[in-house]
């Protein structure tokens, strides 16, 4: 089996009084697109850049690209291509000015990169204005663009879809899905859950600088499912007894104008569910289904 | 090599260039045109022979060396604190450093590009001074003397060599402290700072210790070549200079070596 491409065991970064990062244990593993996952403040920001050589944790250790990493093993972000926090450009540069300016630090790109990463992120056409004229939107693909200036193995990319709008957080998300198909390891930190739901194929969940949930997406939505119910009023009470005998704890919620009640449980119980409930006698109003990643993400890191 | 043309690129195409040349230059047109113009109503040969140190060349080579150090001293430490700070507050060391470049190979080779295009900016401004000198003497109906005095001119790529090499050490204190503090204005108020401090210390401190001094020794380094030429007794001066620009680009280097980059 391939080494991770990224592993960390028990980091711990303080800033000050305040512990940013407190024993993280992570693993990614090559070719897939990880989704980074927690609340403002939980130490993704801090992971990254430790990640990229930025700064150096207290105490715990850092492989990247399979080998030991510290911040002065610069040579191995040879590999890495990182977007960390805000896309930074010197704005009276255009975008191809830009990037050969970034393409004078580091390993040397190939010949015509600059161009080639430009087509690829769709920004051909406006390379040559200056970057202080570029939406956010743009000022995010550029950054992409200057992350994939060496075709790195490895991306951070930290909050890319930030601030962008419906459109915007597509681009972003069409790139990242064809990166991972060319084989990259795209390590991406968001709050956008529906995002990351759409693209990632393995997520991490931290809380409070510490690794709460890992795992396959596929894996944790299962044990996150979630099914809401809607009966009639009258028989709320004694829906919640019925269900509760054969699912557990059942949760009521107002979702909406009515009561709803919530049955934790995988999607494929659905049927089961409403046959439970009209074997019962009881009238089903309204049916819904979904993976609960924000339930997941919300019990895991509430408290 | 690449991370310099970089760095020069970055630096020559940055606005802060353009306009710190054009500040310099305005502020020449200004006093040699206002000298010029305020010449032609003077009648007293006193009066006259004042405005004729500016204008009238071999003596106004000298008073522009002087001139010009001053100035571009302030500019030279404004324009490359600007230039440190920005690396922080957009955040282009970040992206250098996640690129895997060396902290200290990219924070000494920007503050090499701009010591680089100081020596253009320095004679492209002694050639706009001389010109301006010249043009101000005729306004003033005063004559410009011999420009091409073999002896004066002679010295002057040393003169520009000395003068560059003064701003250098301003500039690298403006370099160094912006990069320090992470602001853009911090290296200007060090420099301004100095300036005055040493002209205060003149007052406490006996001139043997006081010539060497950062801003005193570096800007008495061109106008000694004008009034001397090159002599032994520049070695001094020359190589204090030069120890103040490597102690301030070996801690700018130091700092980037150590300092977390959030």
């Amino acid at each position: 089996m391939a080494a991770p491409m990224i592993r960390t065991s028990g980091l711990v970064k303080t800033y000050g009084s305040q512990r940013a990062l407190d024993g993280l244990d992570l693993e990614v593993r090559a070719g897939v697109v990880y989704g980074f996952l927690g609340p403002n403040g939980a130490g993704k920001t801090t992971t990254m850049r430790i990640l990229a050589g930025l700064i150096r944790p207290d105490s715990g250790t850092v492989e990247l690209l399979g080998e030991p990493f510290s911040w002065r093993d610069r040579t191995r972000l040879f590999n890495v291509g990182a977007l960390i926090e805000s896309p930074a450009f010197y704005p009276y540069l255009s975008g191809r000015d830009n990037l050969r300016v970034l393409a004078g630090t580091g390993a040397p790109p190939q010949t015509g990169r600059v161009d080639e990463v430009l087509d690829f992120v769709g920004l051909t056409t406006r390379a040559g204005d200056k970057v202080g004229t570029y939406s956010l939107g743009m000022k995010q693909r550029l950054g992409i663009a200057g992350a994939l200036l060496n075709n790195p193995s490895l991306l951070l990319l930290d909050e890319p879809a930030n601030g962008l709008d419906p459109a915007g957080i597509v681009s972003i998300r069409e790139m990242l899905r064809r990166l991972a198909a060319d084989g990259k390891t795209v390590f991406v930190s968001s709050h956008i859950l529906p995002e990351i739901q759409m693209m990632a194929e393995e997520v991490a969940i931290i809380a409070n600088g510490r690794l709460v949930r890992a795992g396959r997406l596929e894996a944790l939505l299962d044990t996150a499912g979630a099914i809401r119910v809607r009966v009639g009023s009258d028989s709320v009470e004694r829906a919640m007894a019925v269900l509760g005998d054969t699912f557990g704890e059942i949760e009521r919620t107002d979702h909406g104008a009515a009561d709803w009640l919530v049955v934790h449980t995988p999607p494929d119980r659905t049927a089961e569910v409403n046959r439970t409930l009209v074997t019962a006698g009881i009238d089903v109003v309204g049916l819904e289904t979904g993976s609960d990643l924000e339930g997941l993400f919300l019990s895991l890191t509430s408290g | 090599m690449r991370l310099f043309g970089a760095s020069i690129r970055k630096i020559v195409l940055r606005p802060a260039t353009r306009i710190s040349v054009l500040v310099v230059a305005g502020i020449f047109a200004l006093m040699y045109l206002g000298v010029g113009a305020a010449a032609r109503s003077m009648t007293s040969a006193q009066e006259i022979e004042g405005v004729a140190v500016l204008v009238s060349f071999p003596d106004a080579y000298t008073t522009l060396v002087s001139i010009l150090t001053a100035i571009a001293s302030f500019t030279a430490a404004a324009w490359a604190g600007a230039i440190a700070g920005s690396e922080w507050s957009w955040n282009m060391l970040r992206v250098a450093v996640a690129r895997g470049e060396s902290r200290a190979a990219y924070t000494l080779m920007t503050l090499a590009a701009a010591c680089l295009l100081l020596l253009v900016g320095w004679t492209v401004l002694f050639a706009v001074g001389v010109a301006l000198a010249a043009v101000g003497g005729m306004i003033g109906g005063i004559a410009i003397g011999d420009p091409t005095d073999a002896d004066a001119v002679g010295r002057l790529p040393f003169v520009i060599a000395a003068g560059w090499w003064s701003g250098v050490l301003s500039a690298a204190i403006g370099f160094g402290g912006s990069f320090i503090a992470r602001s853009q204005v911090v290296g200007i108020v060090i420099v301004v700072g100095l300036y005055f401090g040493e002209q205060f210390a003149g007052l406490l401190l006996p001139p043997e210790i006081l010539q060497y001094a950062p801003i005193t020794v570096s800007s008495n380094l061109p106008i000694e070549v004008m009034g001397s030429g090159i002599s032994s007794s520049l070695l001094g001066p020359l190589g204090v200079t030069t120890a103040y620009i490597l102690i301030v680009g070996a801690v700018a280097a130091w700092y980037a070596r150590r300092a977390e980059i959030a």
